[in-house]
């Protein structure tokens, strides 16, 4: 159960726009362990869905991976052949996108387009990956599927329809699914549903799952691991305890406050001021510098390195440097996240 | 879906009546008659060639003869052109232009989609550019500059092909070609911005997250989706085409149908006048009934009813 199965090591793409090198990922690294769920969280323009696109070399120009690696069951895939690619693409790492009223093509029966990769990957037979397209629809909780198979997109509900998208995406029974912020276009209660539904397909099929959002009360259901992104770069790593009891990140606790609680009507929400930095020009220190409550000199020029909280916790931070000034708000904010987030 | 399609023939039928009634009512309000340049009939003879053609009979009486005779197949005698039926004359002049429409047209779609396919798929770069230019080109020389160039390079210096007339297949080069230039820029202009819409949409890139070939993907998600727009422009353009071009006919000398019909207008021959333009009616709304069904079957979104 230990093994790795993805590493993404000092990953970096950039956008080449007119403007100039837009850096969206200055520097990822994270691995995914055989049957682990890990969460990619930040807000928008942190680099989450850039890295799972760069995993699935699905970036339009003028995106391009500059540098690093990933390595895929011990593949190295920036370095593999398109055609190679594809044979990994939906068969062994499958994607779920975020709109799925947009995601499917409205000319074809859903049917077709479950049938689609089943027939290019395990060269099925078209009865037989017909027949198999129902067994998957009936799988992900769509009511009559035979029937179903033969509707289109625009005859399905947006809470069907991703999971028509799910079940195009597990078709194969991919190692590794991303599914990215494949709640956000839902209503909450189709939400609750969908991500059941990814949990106990995950524990049923054995498969590792990056699941991309910027809501942490999801990642939270789903995960084990998390990992904050910010400014393109991960801010921190942690379990989910870690993150929700012990953030050591500015930015981490900031986040978790602007979480709205259900059982303190009157609380105002905080939110992070200011606004995410440009990634044309990069900051040369900590990309949350210029927001964070706590900056120090060092943090405005020079970039903070790694700090292992515990084993399998690190943050980004110069706070944590055993000769980082020791800052009173910022301890007593840890102890006030904590047990604020305890009570939940 | 038979629901749907005899809804559409009775929808053109309506379309059809309508436009030979305002044809009729037309034909009858404009100044003058075929025989009014004749100032040398007296008033006895001219009487005698109204009660001939049935121009004397009240206005309402000669619509119904008109539109039963229509109904029979009986198009009516040319006035100018004696001794010939309408339907003779267009049965003449038609296959010319039918055979130079339908290939211009074949040409004008599998080339003008090509094009514009190719343009998409490589957008900014040398092929974009290129056909982007050829179709600016295409579409703003007029044909008769076009139809003269050509004449002059490929008939007068070169001598590879005839300049005039319809005896050999060398003949309709030019003829394909010059009618179908503006139409072959428009449709590669066309296709072009829809392929790269759909290139922007979430479903192609779920279809390369499935591991498709790029060929499957173009072929089959991205195609069938941007051909929507083509061919709304398809069907009224092949009826325009088919039914002949004044300018193309004449330079080339071709005894097309769209010489016809304006020499008709300026003679003022009521009868074919009206002979042709109920048949380039029924051509348009025939044309405009099969796209409307080919949609319904290209897009599954469009509703029967």
């Amino acid at each position: 159960m230990n093994e790795t199965l993805l590493k993404v090591e000092d990953l970096r793409t950039s956008f080449f726009t007119h403007l100039g090198e837009v850096k969206a990922i200055r520097g990822v690294s994270f691995s995914v362990r055989k049957g682990e769920a890990i969460g990619i969280v930040g807000e928008s323009g942190s680099g989450k869905s850039v890295t799972s696109l760069s995993i699935m070399r699905l970036l339009q120009h003028p995106g391009k991976v500059t540098g690093g690696s990933i390595v895929f069951k011990d593949q190295e895939i920036l370095k593999i052949t398109e055609k190679e690619m594809r044979s990994i693409r939906g068969n062994e790492i499958a994607m779920i996108f975020q709109d799925p009223m947009t995601s499917l093509n409205p000319v074809f029966t859903v049917g077709n387009q479950i049938v689609e990769s089943l027939r290019k990957h395990q060269k099925m037979s078209k009865e037989e990956a017909g027949k198999k397209a129902v067994d998957i629809l009936k799988m992900v909780g769509i009511p009559d599927p035979a029937k179903r198979a033969n509707n289109f997109p625009h005859e399905f509900s947006g809470g069907m329809r991703q999971r028509a998208m799910i079940a195009i995406a597990l078709s194969c029974q991919p190692d590794l699914l991303i599914a990215d912020e494949p709640t956000t276009a839902l209503d909450v209660t189709i939400q609750a549903q969908i991500l059941e539904l990814m949990k106990s397909l995950n524990q049923k099929l054995d498969m590792s799952t990056i699941l991309i959002t910027h809501d942490l009360g999801v990642v939270a259901d789903v995960c084990s691991r998390i990992i904050v992104m910010y400014g393109g770069l991960i801010m921190e790593e942690g379990s989910k305890e870690d993150i929700f009891y012990r953030p050591r990140h500015p930015y981490t606790m900031g986040l978790l406050k602007s979480i709205p609680k259900i059982n303190n009507e009157k609380q105002r929400l905080i939110p992070i001021t200011g606004t995410p930095p440009d990634l044309l020009n990069p900051p040369s220190g900590c990309p949350f510098y210029a927001r964070c409550k706590y900056a120090m000199v060092i943090c405005r020029t020079k970039q903070p390195p790694y700090f292992e909280v515990d084993e399998g916790h690190r943050t980004m931070c110069w706070l944590l440097h055993p000769e980082a000034p020791g800052n009173a708000d910022y301890e007593a904010q840890q102890g006030g996240v904590r047990s604020e987030a305890g009570r939940q | 879906m038979g629901r749907y399609i005899f809804k559409r023939v009775v929808s053109a039928i309506v379309t059809i009546w309508f436009i030979m009634t305002l044809t009729f009512v037309l034909m009858m309000n404009i100044p003058g008659d075929p025989f009014t340049e004749d100032k040398v009939l007296s008033p006895e003879i001219k009487q005698a060639v109204y009660a001939k053609y049935g121009l004397d009979k009240p206005v309402f009486e000669q619509y119904i003869t008109y539109m039963t005779n229509y109904m029979t197949g009986d198009f009516g005698v040319s006035f100018k052109k004696v001794g010939l039926t309408t339907k003779e004359i267009i049965l003449s002049g038609f296959p010319y232009s039918l055979k130079i429409g339908a290939w211009a047209s074949l040409f004008i779609i599998v080339g003008g989609v090509a094009m514009g396919v190719a343009a998409a798929l490589r957008q900014n770069r040398l092929t974009d550019r290129g056909v982007m230019i050829l179709s600016t080109l295409g579409a703003t020389i007029p044909s008769f500059v076009l139809a003269s160039v050509f004449l002059y390079v490929f008939s007068k210096q070169l001598g590879w092909v005839p300049s005039f007339g319809v005896g050999t297949w060398k003949h309709y080069i030019g003829p394909i070609l010059c009618i179908s230039a503006f139409n072959l820029a428009f449709l590669a202009r066309l296709t072009r911005t829809s392929v790269l819409e759909v290139l922007q949409q979430d479903y192609i890139r779920t279809a390369r997250a499935k591991g498709l070939s790029e060929f499957t993907v173009v072929g089959k998600h991205v195609l069938r989706n941007a051909l929507i727009p083509v061919i709304t422009y398809i069907g009224p353009m092949i009826a325009t085409i088919l039914t002949g071009s004044f300018v193309i006919e004449k330079v080339f000398g071709i005894p097309g149908i769209g010489q016809l019909f304006t020499s008709s207008i300026l003679n003022r021959d009521y009868t074919l006048i009206m002979g042709i333009t109920v048949f380039f009616a029924v051509f348009l709304v025939v044309l405009v009934l099969i796209v409307d069904i080919i949609y319904v079957l290209i897009d599954p979104r469009i509703k029967y009813d």
